[in-house]
């Protein structure tokens, strides 16, 4: 595969795996604070 | 919204926009301002990882959860430092244009300083001056700029050494 493509898919996957981890902490914290409401 | 006022998901939600600018134009000429800009994530998230294990490894910083503290303070520092080692820069960057990355950590230290007194909250402990006054914030202020200003140096020279090698490898 082109070397190119292969660092092009370790960014997507990093940016990817990013946006999910602080997309569930915003989550859980949304979720705490309802709790507490 | 103070989610949002933590360094860390910042310098994150900067390597993502970086990434994903790389991702959207992979088939095309490197861009001179995408390295620019990927250079300054680079500083933005080594700050992350370091200051994180030297200071605030076993702070509360708003992450409840194990998995999303070890990939925001952790992996992806690790994993933009290596994207910067594995595709340097493709044109030489000067210590100029190092030294404007340091625009963005100025500003967020100047809203957090004036956002603390008046939330009452600071992102950071070391940055809140019930925690030994003003004199101890500006001491770990001017320390953590020492230590971007040198990590800058070395960004950019390891930046220009490996791209030139790189070039040498692709002519021959």
């Amino acid at each position: 595969m082109d070397r190119r493509a292969i660092i092009a898919i370790y960014r997507a996957g990093f940016a990817a795996l990013t946006v999910v981890a602080i997309a569930a902490q915003l989550l859980d914290i949304a979720g705490r604070a309802s709790s507490t409401c | 919204l103070n989610y949002f006022s933590y360094f860390t998901i910042d310098s994150n939600l900067i390597a993502v926009a970086v990434f994903v600018a790389c991702v959207v134009s992979w088939r095309s000429e490197r861009s001179a301002r995408l390295d620019f800009l990927r250079g300054a994530s680079v500083v933005y998230m080594a700050v992350v990882g370091i200051v994180f294990s030297l200071l605030l490894s076993n702070t509360d910083v708003d992450t409840a959860l194990p998995w999303v503290n070890f990939v925001v303070h952790e992996l992806m520092p690790i994993a933009v430092v290596v994207d910067w080692l594995i595709d340097p820069p493709a044109r030489r960057l000067t210590l100029r244009d190092g030294l404007t990355w340091l625009a963005f950590p100025a500003v967020w230290l100047v809203y957090t300083l004036i956002k603390g007194p008046i939330v009452g909250k600071y992102p950071y402990p070391f940055l809140d001056p019930a925690n030994g006054g003003y004199g101890t914030v500006a001491v770990y202020c001017v320390a953590i700029l020492m230590g971007m200003t040198a990590f800058i140096a070395v960004v950019v020279w390891v930046g220009n050494a490996l791209g030139s090698r790189m070039q040498r490898s692709l002519v021959a």
